[in-house]
């Protein structure tokens, strides 16, 4: 097949350098949408899926399997889920760890009339055995009956304030008391990243609570199972216990919201349907001024499937160039960026997933939208075309 | 042959990793002792309630209950289940229950109070690796007489390690 030389296309994109401009931006606009949709569906989903290789198991009070936030149980199931053989250790310190999750008005300011409700997550010094994602990036993790606090990487977020009021030493405002953050950490891509750690007493106190909301242990694969722990349970009916592994506690949350991972997803798909739709008035009204043109190159030989190619490589080059700018300016601007939902928070996400669906988007956009007013313009017969 | 300096490789290859290569061994779960399901309701059965106020540790008992009183009566992959007093009531639907069986319109103390934890063992004392459900006809809600030695004992904990279990109902 006789074909158009490549620079055909790309002259012509500078015939009119406003509309070329306008398609530019609105494929990156377009673009940009559909990677901010997929960072927020994927950075929801990441926060809400357990570590890989995770052999947690989850003791929480019977009909509070779908929120550890309203869960009690006593103090002593921490001491009964010792008792199962199979629980990872090291030096002689088993993998439990009880601990309360409770919301939690939060101030940077004593003079705010209402704090932010955030995580709190109420712990021992075992949960740093348990929860081994957790890595504590400056500081130290706070002691008992001293008032300190551990920050988790997205409660500025949160919060509404920058990263640096969450420095080593600042102080905020719960339940009245001023608490000093002694330290920071990082569990990225966790429900934890959003949370602020407290000693467990701390936390009964002010909370008013002598139980706690659960009790999690890390099991040995190949030594013990879920079924171990769930014959526990079943054995101590004074307990009241229900257990269900990490994993299935956070697929449980995740399909709590599905219905909004639904929803953004469906906005993606309108907006994108919009630049589509866009695209295609745009390029009927471009192409509608060069059906002479059109003609002309049958006339000098070329085949319309060449002619067709040739209209796509300028509608792929714009649509590409706008892709890699969103890409790029979605990497840079909204990778990390903190999302409140519900009491916790989440970071965005733009990896290569996300990125390649962007671009993939944007290339679609380029196809779908040239595509038709192309096959429209060549539909007319050579001799009306050259008329026109 | 046309091409042996191949085919002897080859061979070898094959024959390495037919060697190397073991075929998963498949651990079969644990069967039930065969008279563990028995044909006629035993003499003398007591409710869980009775049972649990005055046996004692190491004691033989005859219970007669009713798989009711959690929500989750059968521990998935062991042979162990809930035994409720037959004085605890299922719920209707309306009553906003998620299962018949977990009885939430009894208060929860009160369904602690009046059930038992009931497990098949085996040699090392330990619950059999195998599920309950839909063995011997046994299934939530239905009325069943179980004949064990009580092995826990404790405040709020009350276990029977059962030797022989009959099934109200039969096979219905």
């Amino acid at each position: 097949m006789r074909g158009l030389p490549f620079d055909y296309a790309t002259r012509n994109l500078g015939r009119s350098p406003g509309r070329l401009a306008g398609a530019l931006v609105g494929s990156t606009l377009v673009t940009l949408l559909v990677i901010a949709s997929a960072s927020f569906i994927r950075g929801m989903g990441a926060s809400l899926d357990p570590p890989a290789g995770n052999s947690n198991v989850i003791f929480l009070g019977a009909g509070s399997e779908e929120s550890v936030e309203r869960s009690e149980i006593r103090m002593q199931a921490a001491d009964v889920v010792g008792t199962i053989s199979g629980l990872r250790t090291r030096l002689g310190q088993p993998f439990i760890s009880p601990e309360v999750h409770i919301g939690l008005a939060v101030r940077t300011d004593p003079a705010e009339p209402e704090g932010r409700l955030t995580p709190l997550r109420g712990v021992r010094p075992s949960a740093f055995l348990v929860h081994s994602e957790v890595q504590i990036t400056e500081g130290r993790a706070p002691v008992a009956g001293a008032n300190e606090l551990l920050v988790g990487g997205l409660v500025s977020g949160q919060l509404g304030v920058p990263d640096a009021r969450l420095g080593l030493g600042e102080v905020l405002h719960i339940d009245g008391r001023e608490w000093r953050i002694v330290g920071r950490m990082r569990a990225p891509r966790t429900v934890i990243d959003a949370e602020i750690w407290i000693p467990l007493t701390d936390l009964q106190v002010i909370a008013q609570r002598d139980n706690l909301s659960c009790v999690i242990a890390t099991l040995v694969p190949g030594e013990a199972d879920i079924t171990d722990a769930e014959i526990l349970a079943a054995q101590r009916l004074d307990l009241e216990l229900a257990v269900m592994t990490e994993s299935e506690y956070y697929a449980t949350l995740s399909r709590f919201y599905a219905p909004v991972r639904a929803m953004v997803l469906a906005t993606a798909l309108l907006v994108a349907l919009g630049g589509i739709l866009g695209g295609l008035n745009t390029m009927v009204a471009a192409f509608a001024s060069r059906v002479r043109e059109v003609g002309t190159l049958q006339v000098i030989g070329y085949p319309r499937r060449a002619i067709i190619l040739s209209f796509l490589q300028e509608s792929w080059i714009i649509s590409s160039c706008g892709a890699l700018v969103a890409g790029a300016l979605g990497w840079a601007v909204l990778d990390g960026v903190a999302v409140r939902f519900s009491m916790g928070a989440f970071g965005l996400i733009v990896d290569a997933p996300v990125l390649a669906i962007g671009v993939g988007a944007g290339l679609g956009l380029g196809l779908l939208g040239a595509l038709p007013p192309t096959i429209h313009c060549l539909r007319l017969p050579v001799g009306q075309a050259l008329k026109s | 042959m046309r091409h042996p300096r191949f085919v002897i490789p080859l061979l070898l290859l094959t024959l390495i990793g037919c060697a190397v290569e073991e075929s998963p061994v498949q651990t079969a779960a644990p069967d039930l002792p065969p008279s563990l399901f028995l044909t006629s309701p035993p003499a003398n059965a007591r409710s869980v309630a009775e049972v649990k106020e005055s046996a004692a540790l190491g004691d033989e008992v005859v219970i007669a209950g009713q798989l009711v009183g959690n929500r989750q009566i059968f521990v998935e992959g062991a042979a162990t289940f809930i035994l409720g007093d037959r004085s605890i009531e299922a719920c209707h639907p309306e009553e906003g229950c998620d299962t018949p069986w977990d009885a939430c319109c009894t208060p929860i103390t009160e369904r602690r109070a009046l059930s038992a934890t009931i497990q098949v063992v085996g040699e090392d004392g330990k619950p059999l690796r195998t599920s309950l459900k839909g063995r011997g006809a046994l299934s939530e809600l239905k009325q069943v007489v179980v004949v064990g030695k009580v092995s826990q004992r404790s405040e709020g904990v009350f276990v029977v390690d059962a030797s022989g279990i009959f099934v109200a109902g039969g096979d219905s």
